[in-house]
């Protein structure tokens, strides 16, 4: 498998000989900063895309199809459309909380976003606490939504904001549940850590019954994580109107929409990441025919393959299901995925010390 | 209906009843009308108010109520005046009769008639800063011309109260108090299929209050029928209910046809029932996907109207237009169907009924959607007749209220089909009533089928003698229907010349949202949404 | 410690991640402060609540300070005059009924001829607005059953990229004014109008928007919804085909593809009492 750690330390020396050691972090900081933003904005239009025609199909339409062949071009002409709108200024809004909220989602999105592990060698933050730093940047998030609720002075964006709050807090619980079950079976928190020791199988087939059922509680709790699919109350269209982002015009609401999608795909990739390898390609032991076919697939594609699968099903569930109401929502994550989630932490646990998984 | 003249005579001496009409008509003075209305209630069983109908005759202004027994689904006509002109004043019967609540805000709203008695006495549809009363036959335009300021003063209202002396005082009240949090759902909402306004006093996510402001889109239908002849007022029936067009238009030519004796040839009738079940099945297609759509399961909106597109392809070919058709005319049809029409509706039939299975994967048994619905928004039976809920939401609560069963119009006595009924009256049970009642509408549709086949392809679709001019002999005429979301009422009174003197719709979205505020108390936002759309009603049904 | 890609520590990524975060939205902010519109008034500040003014007030009152910008372009090359023809995919210039009054316009609007680059950024602009439409949930009655069966399956808008239909004004580049608007519905659709974000435009849907329609003798109905709300785009029917709703739409696009972004602003027709500077936020509370 091509290891991408080659080129950066290649580059790394190269600028290390011709300059001091604080100009070459400087500059790799920038270089990191561009691709970030580059990967961030085309991954971005890329979702909206993608949900776009997902959306169409399973409806029986077609979706964008005029701007550009098939449609390719329809979120550069919505991104320059929404660039050039009008930023209202309201009345009686906390203005600086107002102007604040789309920096917290943002920031928090990015800092998770850069935290993914994109391919071999190319992991941009890698502490060995990487997981718990996931689970922690991205409750900044839940920070920014209250915020836009709370200072835009308007009845429908308090209560999107107050839904979304109970909401967010109560399923990052599920969600760190499931996480820890992972960090069990794969005995330390660090990013690459967790993919490395995925080498011999992704940890869904590893763990088998506790691995599977982490994952369909990781995969209700991130769904109920980022607004979307059957926990979108906060934003629930068809009763707040537009929820806690109505009061927001122009680039200000395409931060939340853009943000939003970026966190379907930051989820999906952290779901890559636990539970189907990160960029691990897919080996079955004992065919190494097939093994050795697969390593020359890159790993970035193996990566992104993987997120967009999920992210499918995620799309899926949104399109089929009716909206839980808030009552059934706070319901399901105490009274249900909690308590399973812990059974199933301990479960682990058990498996892990008894060596009863796959590959032990 | 001589035993109901002799009951009724015995009941109150002061009433003179006249049984030379369709219905028995009462006429009874105001003083004596509360007590004579408590025992027409409980003792005659006349349980259900359908319409009051505002009036102004040269000498007095009054009301004309219409009563139905359930028991034996006769109707009653009540005639009262009010004694003074320059105030005129009733008294109410929302104490008897809790449908009458918004029925006599309409009146006053239209005629300037106060009714002791009412706990809310305010305008229904017009603005709160309207001058004079529109349906009068003084009034003047000019003196509303268009105001662009938003209306103040929304939460007060006031009373009539009469003290034992006879005297009659105004008290004010408010609708809210200064320290509720008032939320506005509408005029410009998602979820309220059209323009109606929901002032919702919240506490957290409960609701604790409702209060319906309608009357965005009253266009003041019923005035501008008082200024034209009989067919050109058919074309307003369609764009009231615009998804029972068809129905609604089938009700007025139904009523004209009474008046004038006109007979209509039999293959006019089985199309216009055809029409009319198609009408209601896409009527049903789109509350289902509205229903759908509201709870947030988008996708099966776009499967409904999927369907619905097949229906409309019936439509355009037979009658030139998808919507606002146009088809049905006072003495038969307009034009004969196209020579597809059996096979096309046939096909449409088939291509239904399979879809029906998938709306029922789809949604009726996913867990998320029956926790949402079932027990949800409950209306009991008692309430629904109080109420004169008809229609499925009617059906849902468990009363037998399908006019097709309970008084047949047209050719329903020979068509083989179910009346559905359900017993719990939740949001759970109105939306199977409605697709329940899909697959009653193509058993119907098949078995007309079949007989507009054997009785030929071409034939006989208006009556031979429709009179160019239209004058309907001096009197009044009532025809009701099934519409699709309840029992539709086309009221006329004419004296004799081209244009009428009144008429008058009874709409079943009407009476819908009257209980808005009584299924909604103490659930939550979500629920105003769920109940809301399982009554499912079109405004401009309701404002008119 | 960790180091992470380059090896650098990974506090420091941690750190540059977090910077460029906030250099995305600065970035975009500071476009969107450049080249964006600005009106003010004083409906437009207040909350959203469908189109009712807000019972009750829920924080202390400030001013915001507002000024208008003008943008001017200092570059001055060679100027060349546009070409006339306004292009629809897939419809041919002589398939549309009014082309005198789209040929007219653009005369007009480029009658000094433009600039290269402006000319150029006008027409990205142009092409960005007139293909991301998003219209406002406005149905008051009948054709509004048409604009869904528009969004449906069979006739599917968002081939156009227009299906994203928003609900709060803010978000929404166009009303579509379906069905009646009577005299008690009339204020909120101008509270609506006025609380959208610009560039906005208006198709008066149905004839009762664009006259009264049926209901012309009414005393309670408004004849025509541009005694209220200025129009772009009259569509007749009643209700009007889906057909109709896209050729209404196209001819929307036509418009906004001829508007001169950069080099000037289109609309005529100022709402009348609107104040657009600063003397209106000193006359508010």
């Amino acid at each position: 498998m091509f290891d991408f750690g080659i080129v950066t330390k290649w580059l790394d020396d190269l600028l290390n000989s011709v300059m001091p050691t604080w100009l070459t972090t400087t500059i790799e900081c920038v270089l990191v900063a561009v691709g970030l933003l580059v990967a961030y904005s085309l991954i971005a239009m890329f979702y909206i895309f993608y949900e776009r025609k997902v959306c169409g199909w399973i409806q029986c339409r077609l979706g964008p199809m005029r701007v550009g062949k098939w449609g390719l071009l329809q979120v550069f002409a919505d991104v320059i459309k929404i660039l050039q709108k009008e930023l209202i200024t309201l009345w009686n809004t906390d203005k600086f909380l107002f102007k604040l909220a789309p920096y917290l989602v943002l920031i928090a999105s990015m800092l998770t976003f850069a935290c993914l592990p994109w391919g071999k060698g190319l992991q941009v933050i890698d502490m060995n606490i990487g997981v718990f730093f996931i689970v922690a940047v991205s409750s900044i998030g839940v920070l920014g939504i209250l915020l836009a609720g709370w200072a835009s002075n308007s009845k429908y964006t308090l209560i999107g904001a107050m839904r979304s709050g109970a909401q967010m807090i109560s399923y990052e619980l599920s969600c760190g549940i499931s996480i820890l079950t992972i960090v069990c079976l794969a005995g330390t928190m660090s990013i690459t850590g967790i993919v490395e020791a995925q080498q011999d199988g992704w940890f869904l087939f590893k763990g088998h019954l506790p691995a599977i059922l982490a994952f369909i509680i990781y995969m209700i709790a991130a769904n109920a994580e980022n607004n979307r699919g059957p926990f979108d109350l906060p934003e629930a269209e068809h009763e707040l109107t537009a929820g806690y982002h109505t009061e927001y015009s122009g680039i200000h609401f395409g931060f939340f929409y853009l943000a939003e999608y970026l966190n379907l795909f930051i989820v999906s990739g952290i779901a890559t990441l636990l539970f189907l390898g990160g960029w691990m390609p897919l080996h079955i032991p004992g065919w190494e025919g097939f093994n050795h076919i697969m390593d020359f697939i890159p790993s970035v594609v193996w990566f992104l393959g993987k997120a967009f699968f999920i992210t499918f099903i995620f799309f899926w569930i949104r399109w089929s299901f009716p909206r839980v109401r808030i009552d059934q929502m706070l319901a399901l994550e105490w009274r249900y995925l909690m308590p399973i989630g812990l059974v199933n932490l301990v479960v682990m646990a058990i498996i892990v010390t008894q060596k009863w998984y796959f590959g032990a | 209906m001589a035993d109901i003249q002799d009951k009724i005579t015995k009941l109150c001496p002061q009433a003179q009843v006249d049984t030379t009409g369709e219905f028995p008509l009462v006429t009874v003075p105001d003083a004596q009308w509360h007590d004579l209305a408590r025992a027409l209630k409980t003792q005659l069983h006349y349980d259900v108010l359908s319409a009051v109908v505002g009036m102004e005759w040269p000498d007095a202004f009054g009301c004309m109520y219409y009563l139905t027994n359930t028991s034996t689904h006769e109707l009653l006509h009540v005639k009262v005046t009010a004694p003074d002109r320059e105030n005129p004043r009733l008294h109410t019967v929302c104490d008897l009769w809790p449908v009458a609540n918004f029925q006599e805000r309409e009146v006053y709203d239209f005629y300037g008639i106060v009714f002791i008695g009412h706990p809310d006495m305010r305008r229904m549809f017009l603005r709160n800063d309207w001058v004079g009363y529109p349906l009068r036959k003084d009034y003047d335009p000019a003196s509303n011309p268009l105001r662009l300021e938003d209306e103040t003063n929304e939460d007060y209202t006031c009373r009539w109260v009469e003290d034992e002396n006879g005297n009659v005082k105004k008290v004010d009240g408010k609708v809210f108090e200064d320290d509720e949090y008032v939320v506005n759902v509408g005029p410009q909402h998602p979820s309220t299929h059209g323009v109606m306004r929901y002032r919702a006093s919240l506490d957290g996510e409960t609701v604790k209050k409702i209060d319906v402001v309608s009357g965005y889109i009253h266009r003041g239908i019923e005035k501008m029928c008082e200024s034209l002849t009989y067919p050109q007022m058919l074309l307003y029936t369609e764009r009231m209910d615009y998804m029972a067009a068809h129905i609604n238009r089938h009700c007025m030519c139904m009523c004209v046809e009474k008046a004038l004796g006109l007979e209509v040839p039999r293959r006019a009738e089985l199309i216009r029932l055809m029409m009319d079940e198609l009408m209601r099945l896409s009527s049903h297609l789109l509350s289902y996907g509205c229903l759908t759509m509201d709870q947030g399961a988008t996708t099966a909106f776009f499967y409904g109207f999927r369907e619905r597109e097949l229906i409309y392809d019936i439509f355009d070919r037979t009658c030139g237009a998808r919507m606002s058709m146009s088809y049905s005319t006072i003495g038969g049809v307009v034009a004969d169907v196209h020579e597809d029409f059996i096979k096309d509706v046939r096909n449409a039939c088939d291509v239904i009924e399979k879809a029906l299975k998938e709306y029922h994967k789809l949604f009726t048994g996913n867990v998320i959607a029956v926790n949402r619905m079932t027990g949800v928004g409950i209306l009991s039976k008692e309430d629904a007749i109080a109420y004169d809920i008809t229609g499925p939401s009617g059906r849902a609560s468990g009363w037998h209220c399908d006019v097709r069963k309970t008084n047949p119009y047209s050719l329903y006595n020979e068509f083989d089909f179910d009346e559905i009924t359900y017993e719990n009256g939740d949001s759970m049970d109105r939306y199977m009533v409605r697709m329940k009642e899909m697959e009653q509408c193509i058993k119907i549709l098949r078995q007309a089928c079949d007989k507009l086949e054997a009785e030929g392809i071409q034939g006989e679709y208006i009556a031979p003698k429709v009179p160019k001019v239209m004058k309907l002999p001096a009197g009044h005429w009532y025809q009701q229907v099934e519409a699709s979301r309840g029992a539709f009422g086309v009221f006329i009174e004419s004296d004799g010349n081209t244009k009428p003197v009144r008429v008058h719709f009874q709409s079943p979205c009407f009476n819908l949202i009257g209980v808005v505020d009584l299924t909604c108390r103490d659930n939550l936002i979500a629920d105003l949404i769920t109940i809301t759309a399982s009554l499912d009603f079109v405004i401009p049904d309701i404002d008119r | 410690m960790d180091f992470s890609i380059f090896g650098v520590q990974s506090t420091t990524m941690a750190i540059t991640a977090a910077l460029t975060g906030v250099l995305l939205v600065v970035g975009a902010l500071v476009i969107a402060w450049l080249i964006g519109p600005r009106s003010y008034t004083k409906k437009k500040g207040e909350p959203f609540e469908c189109g009712i003014p807000t019972r009750g007030d829920s924080m202390a009152q400030f001013h915001v300070g507002y000024y208008l910008f003008a943008f001017r372009s200092g570059l001055c090359l060679e100027e060349r005059s546009v070409e006339m023809e306004v292009k629809i995919k897939s419809m041919k210039h002589e398939d549309f009924k009014d082309n005198e009054y789209i040929d007219n316009l653009v005369e007009q609007l480029r009658a000094g001829g433009t600039n290269i680059i402006v000319g150029k950024l006008d027409q990205l602009m142009n092409w960005g607005v007139s293909n991301s439409l998003w219209p406002l949930c406005f149905g008051t009655s009948c054709c509004a059953i048409e604009f869904m069966c528009l969004g449906a399956a069979r006739y599917d808008m968002a081939r156009y990229g227009f299906e994203v239909a928003r609900n709060s004004p803010r978000q929404a580049d166009y009303i579509m004014c379906q069905g009646t608007i009577n005299y008690r519905m009339a204020p909120a659709l101008k509270r609506l109008y006025e609380q959208m974000a610009e560039p906005k435009y208006v198709i008066a849907c149905g004839s009762c928007t664009v006259s009264g329609g049926p209901f012309k003798n009414s005393y309670c109905v408004v004849k025509g919804v541009d005694e209220i709300i200025p129009v772009d785009v009259y569509l007749p029917g009643c209700p009007p085909r889906p057909e109709a709703f896209f050729y209404a739409l196209m001819q929307l696009q036509r418009k906004i593809k001829v508007q001169k972004y950069f080099g000037g602003v289109n609309r005529k027709e100022k709402l009348e009492g609107i104040k657009y500077d600063s003397e209106a936020m000193k006359e508010t509370k």
